[in-house]
């Protein structure tokens, strides 16, 4: 009775472990393949499939204010925005290090960079969107930086995945899957390359809110700034070009953010050769509430207008570098 | 440590198998030193207070048992007392003294600003202070004898499926189990293993992703009213359920796994056709101990009616206060003494009201829902602003509107997107059905189906419990009482 007992708990923990093995390997796999979302993006890198001659990296604020379509239609280059929202440079830092890597085309890499980029990160935001590359040794490590405990964790605890992954992840997976069954290309060209425009007008009550809302401080992380200069370097060692520019804001939002010449100074002096640096902030586009739909996201419209003056930026650093 | 956590994952079976593996005689001390190291994951030096009381009770055991007449009254009164005063100071001194501040400044006293204990609550706290307690008041009624033993004493106390939360267990069921060698039983094992699943599934799956929907009406109670109100309630009455049933079924699972059988805590509370009903069904552990060891001793129902109706509130406003030092819990507690008084009243008269069917149950489930207000809101001037909107309509919309948009201009019914809402309240009627099955005693029916059945039904929860449970809540509502 009793052996037969042990064997019967043995075999229902192995067909346990199986199946949960066959699961999460079916929903990594989709998730790698799907195209949804901010996924794609993550996706588009981890699986080398991205490697454009412009490329975009940032949080929202990026996300939705490079239109890298025109940027790619004025300077004849190919671009994608792999602007990720809610993130922090130090969550992104392992994305834009191996496309460094293995990239062949690239030639400028853009930082689109705002108040918090570089502040201090102590928690990963939708860290689902990675889940199919923990064993990716340079994503790993940047993200095991923020949150050490969990990423020890979801790499080395059998089907900790389960345990932090979000109905993001599962609708991704399904919608890969979906995909792949369809006999769809999996990871379909994104046709708005990373961009995401919203046609959007400036937030009801907004006004009302900064009037109450207090002034910003902005903290610069040591750590996040000592990494954020070494994958500049890396970028640079392969002979690319690397841009900073703070986007518009508009200037009700710049009211709010009194310290903010402590980050154009911090990033005015990481420039050097092949590293430049373009502020945007206070630009024409600053003054016009038209353009943003809230203090440091422009709409549509103001996309349109800032993809312009970069694109007219990029060409003229890339020619100059030519010449 | 949480028995929805990572931890308790490798301690269960690291515990249990080592258990089996040990000789009989180790075993006592095993679980103990088990128990320590589940109550020290919270807060490792506040099992100094828990040594404190388990030295009081033991010794007051042993002298209760061999002292006679006057003295062994003595003993039980110092005992209770020791017990009570840790309670006083961890759990109630802060509300004493907001309450004497608050009367002292309006009286224009002296003394109003008496200091605060800056303290956290010891957690479980209530309970192993009830279950010691148990233990000295049976001792003194001579239904068991005092246990010489200290290690099983100790064991009584802390032993780690019911030290938190538990059900409040008696010595004479604990204690001679703690001493019975328990071979290893498959059976139990997978009747126990599968009661933790339940557990956990009500747990993870059914109580947390409710809780998103209550903790959105109750923590922002002015940006709602009327039906959005009701149903957070009713959805809170439903994952306190959840919450605590499904702490209960894991703590008597784990037990079980180990041959040890806790008592029952919980029946199908939300199907009971009165009130005194509802008490008969609901933290069955609790409620047979105010049974047991308040109410009967103050005269039970050998007193006259008034009287009774008199005790019957005193001991739910006690209960009340047991859940948590805060005047809402009062409310609680003092609104079911009513709702008890009131129905023994009609119940008399009008022996339709008792009777089992689907408007008594519904009217007690309404009522419950109800007293939850208090229970579950924040403040007393949050609860007050919920009873006193249960009726209204949100300004220039139907009473029954529950849609909003969020900053995206996504639209959202309590705070998550229609397809999440609508599949957690489609998780109510499946609580309900299962429920219906296991305690309708359908688990021998189950019990009989081929392995594969079996297996696969197991399978399908854990699957379930992974991928639709939320692993990023606290704990269980009952850790802080």
């Amino acid at each position: 009775m009793k052996k037969k007992a042990i064997i019967q708990s043995v075999l229902f923990l192995v067909i346990l472990i199986l199946l949960l093995t066959i699961v999460i390997r079916t929903l990594d796999f989709g998730v790698r393949n799907s195209s949804y979302a901010q996924y794609a993006k993550v996706n588009y890198i981890g699986n080398h499939r991205a490697d454009t001659q412009l490329a975009f990296f940032g949080s929202s604020v990026g996300e939705v204010s490079l239109n890298a379509n025109l940027i790619e239609e004025q300077t004849g280059k190919s671009a994608y925005n792999y602007c990720i929202d809610g993130t922090r440079f130090m969550q992104y830092d392992g994305l834009i290090k191996e496309f460094n890597a293995y990239s062949i085309n690239c030639e400028m890499v853009v930082f689109a960079e705002t108040f918090f980029s570089l502040s201090k990160v102590d928690q990963l935001t939708e860290v689902d969107r990675f889940l199919p590359y923990i064993n990716n040794e340079t994503i790993y490590t940047s993200l095991y930086f923020i949150q050490p405990e969990l990423m020890w964790k979801l790499r080395y605890i059998p089907f900790y995945k389960f345990i932090v992954a979000k109905q993001g992840y599962y609708k991704a997976a399904a919608l890969g899957l979906k995909e792949m069954i369809g006999g769809k290309s999996l990871l379909r060209d994104d046709t708005l390359k990373g961009f995401t425009p919203k046609k959007l007008h400036w937030q009801v009550g907004l006004d009302e809110l900064n009037k109450a809302s207090k002034p910003i401080e902005i903290q610069l992380d040591t750590i996040a700034l000592q990494h954020y200069s070494s994958t500049i370097e890396e970028i640079r060692k392969k002979g690319r070009k690397v841009l900073i520019v703070i986007p518009p804001i508009h200037e009700d939002g710049l009211r709010l953010l009194p310290d903010l010449e402590k980050l154009r100074k911090t990033l005015a002096s990481m420039e050097r050769d092949g590293v430049y640096f373009r502020d945007y902030s206070m630009s024409d586009l600053s003054r016009e509430k038209n353009y943003f739909y809230n203090n440091s996201h422009v709409n549509e419209l103001g996309a349109r207008k800032f993809s312009k003056h970069l694109a007219l930026t990029i060409d003229s650093i890339l020619m100059t570098a030519k010449k | 440590m949480l028995f929805n956590s990572f931890q308790f994952l490798v301690f269960f079976p690291l515990v249990t198998l080592i258990y089996f593996v040990l000789p009989h005689r180790y075993r006592w001390f095993h679980l103990l030193l088990a128990s320590c190291v589940f109550y020290m994951a919270f807060i490792p030096v506040y099992i100094l207070i828990l040594f404190f009381t388990i030295i009081i009770d033991y010794f007051a055991g042993i002298m209760i048992e061999e002292s006679l007449g006057y003295c062994r009254k003595v003993f039980l009164t110092l005992s209770i007392l020791a017990n009570v005063l840790v309670l006083a100071v961890f759990k109630y001194y802060n509300f004493f003294i907001t309450n004497w501040n608050d009367l002292a400044t309006s009286l224009q006293l002296p003394i109003h600003d008496l200091p605060y204990l800056h303290i956290i609550l010891p957690i479980g706290l209530s309970f192993h202070t009830f279950q010691a307690m148990s233990y000295t008041i049976e001792v003194y009624r001579g239904n068991v004898k005092a246990e010489r033993h200290p290690g099983y004493y100790s064991l009584y106390v802390m032993y780690y499926p019911q030290l938190v939360a538990g059900p409040i267990e008696r010595p004479q069921n604990v204690l001679p189990q703690l001493h019975a060698y328990h071979p290893f039983d498959y059976s139990k094992l997978v009747s126990g293993m599968r009661l933790m699943l339940w557990g956990v599934f009500k747990k993870v799956v059914i109580a947390d992703r409710l809780s998103i929907m209550v903790n959105e009406v109750y923590n922002h109670p002015g940006s709602y009213t009327g039906f959005a109100y009701v149903l957070a309630t009713v959805l809170f009455g439903i994952q306190i359920y959840c919450d605590f049933s499904g702490y209960s079924d894991i703590a008597i699972g784990s037990a079980r796994t180990m041959g040890i059988d806790l008592m029952k805590n919980f029946s199908r509370p939300y199907f009971a056709a009165t009130i005194s009903e509802f008490w008969r069904r609901w933290h069955i552990s609790l409620s047979t101990w105010f049974r047991d060891y308040l109410y009967i001793p103050l005269g039970g129902n050998r007193v006259s009616a008034m009287r009774g109706m008199i005790n019957m509130l005193i001991i739910f406003m006690i209960s009340g206060l047991w859940h948590g030092a805060s005047w809402n819990f009062v409310i609680w507690g003092a609104l079911h003494g009513l709702y008890s008084i009131t129905g023994s009243i009609f119940h008399r008269r009008f022996s339709f009201m008792s009777k089992v069917n689907l408007v008594n149950i519904l009217l007690t489930f309404m009522l419950v829902n109800f007293a939850w207000i208090f229970f579950r809101a924040a403040t007393f001037h949050s609860a007050m602003q919920m009873v006193t909107h249960l009726f209204s309509a949100p300004h220039g919309k139907s009473y029954f509107a529950l849609l909003e948009y969020d900053l995206q201009g996504n639209a959202t019914y309590l705070s998550l997107p229609f397809w999440k809402f609508a599949s957690s309240l489609l998780l109510i009627p499946i609580l309900f059905v299962i429920d219906w099955f296991i305690e309708g005693g359908y688990i021998s029916f189950f019990d009989k189906r081929p392995t594969i059945v079996k297996w696969s039904v197991y399978y399908l929860f854990i699957l379930a419990i992974l991928i639709f449970g939320v692993f990023d809540t606290d704990s269980f509502i009952y850790f802080q009482f």
